[in-house]
């Protein structure tokens, strides 16, 4: 393969999520782009076509020419590293082991440095043209999301003592990107009863290669206990087995793999007088793939409505480790009351008071 | 020197305005760049290859000082198994002070007044 001229050029065409490739080319043209020419024509000349490549500037073409050199050097110690890790795996080693899994974070970190100079990635990206399969584009989106998005949905989730309550602690590793209706919710939004009458969809940007079975589970944690003069948790959806990889983002929704639903969404609904609820939906990753009548057997005392789900002792169970998480609220609206008949909620007719301690 | 007093409040305004507008830093810096897109990613380049370039270059530097710093201690080691008074007096610290003023590490490049063959210590 002549590296030298095809180095800059990605061989294939970045797909971005959600796009058509013909949107996406359209997106890069800067001019018409003649029909294909069949074998009698002569190819036209490059020289038309202005690319990033082509720029006449010296400085630049020079410093393309070191990131170029640069590019093949890694070339070599990505050939190097990849037959250590197959010498160390046919030696005895496993693929779950500390020093195959470094070697492997040491791969992924030597083919994100081949690509990372190159001003066309940069370019794409900027222009929100990435291609998920190459670890350069989600090594960028991961650096982008920690940025600014997941800082602000750690402060959400502190600064409404979500952390404290439902989880011990929590470091997301995954974009959890919710959808109520077809519309975004950012984290801590109040959320209409009526909006928020049907599941949600969500998306999970998954940074790291590799496929991953998921459980989903929405947690209310505001849920007024009477008889305590306390507040409970409640379990208001669980979806299990939900397959997820760097490719497949969509969880729940048009796009997504068949999962399995544990738990029917029932819908947030605050009574009258009642302060907002918080409802966090927690991504959990599975060990393995989970039987889904036996989650069923042992999430039945749920159904009782004094029972409190807790997250902890559910995530020790099954061995579930959080990988993500987001949080939206609710308060009572016009349309709760009909929201709570119409689902058959107990408590529709009842409204919350403030009594005075004597 | 003992400076006289200051000149009344001072000096002139209007000559105190002329120099500001020549002269403070203020009214001369430079407004910062607003680069185009193919002229920021231009110099994002020449910025990630210049950034590449100084890394070869400490990292081959680095690696020169430690190869330097691994012959040292194995040459100090088979001096050890040679001759011990030999290898003592080597490492010790006794009566060594600072480094001499003459003393010159080798240089890539040799000095432009040459080598003075006239020079004593006293």
């Amino acid at each position: 393969m002549n590296l030298a001229r095809s180095l800059l050029r990605p061989t294939t065409i970045p797909i971005p999520a959600g796009r058509s490739i013909i949107a996406a080319v359209r997106g890069l043209r800067t001019q018409d782009v003649p029909p294909a020419q069949t074998d009698s024509d002569p190819t036209p000349s490059e020289a038309k076509f202005r690319t990033i490549e082509r720029m006449p500037f010296q400085t630049y073409q020079y410093a393309l020419e070191i990131i170029r050199k640069d590019r093949l050097k890694k070339f070599k110690e990505i050939e190097l590293e990849r037959q250590r890790i197959a010498g160390h795996l046919a030696s005895g080693f496993k693929p779950d082991d500390r020093e195959i899994k470094s070697m492997k974070k040491h791969l992924e970190y030597l083919r994100v440095q081949a690509d990372i100079n190159n001003p066309r990635v940069k370019y794409n990206f900027d222009r929100g043209l990435v291609s998920l399969h190459k670890p350069v584009y989600r090594y960028l989106m991961n650096r982008k999301w920690r940025e600014y998005r997941r800082p602000i949905l750690m402060q959400r989730l502190e600064q409404m003592n979500v952390i404290p309550d439902v989880l011990p602690k929590l470091d997301p590793v995954v974009d959890v990107q919710l959808r109520f209706q077809g519309r975004d919710i950012q984290p801590g939004d109040l959320v209409g009863s009526l909006q928020s009458e049907h599941p949600p969809t969500f998306k999970v940007v998954k940074f790291t290669e590799g496929p991953m079975l998921c459980t989903a589970a929405v947690v209310d944690s505001d849920v007024p206990r009477l008889c305590d003069d306390r507040f409970g948790f409640r379990l208001h959806w669980m979806v299990a087995n939900i397959p997820l990889s760097h490719l497949q983002q969509q969880a729940i929704g048009t796009g997504a793999k068949p999962s399995d639903v544990v738990w029917e969404w029932i819908p947030p609904h605050v009574q009258k007088g009642s302060p907002y609820h918080r409802y966090t939906l927690i991504l959990f990753k599975q060990p393995a793939r989970f039987d889904v009548e036996d989650l069923k057997n042992k999430l039945a005392p749920n159904k009782m409505d004094s029972y409190n789900f807790m997250a902890r002792s559910f995530m020790q169970k099954h061995a579930l480790e959080p990988i993500g998480a987001f949080m939206f609220r609710g308060e009572w609206d016009e349309h709760t009351k009909k929201v709570m008949q119409r689902n058959k909620l107990k408590g529709w007719d009842q409204q919350l008071v403030r009594v005075k301690e004597e | 020197m003992a400076r006289k007093a200051k000149a009344a409040p001072q000096g002139d305004a209007r000559v105190r305005m002329v120099r500001y507008f020549l002269f403070h830093p203020a009214a001369h810096t430079p407004r910062p760049l607003k680069f185009g897109t193919m002229r920021m990613l231009r110099h994002w380049t020449i910025h990630r290859a210049w950034l590449l370039f100084k890394r070869a270059e400490r990292i081959e530097r680095e690696r020169e000082l430690e190869t330097q710093y691994n012959k040292i201690r194995d040459a100090c080691e088979e001096l050890a198994k040679t001759d011990t008074r030999l290898f003592r007096n080597a490492i010790s610290k006794k009566d060594v002070g600072t480094f001499p003023i003459e003393m010159r590490i080798p240089t890539d490049t040799p000095p432009k007044k040459g080598w003075n063959y006239g020079w004593r210590r006293h």
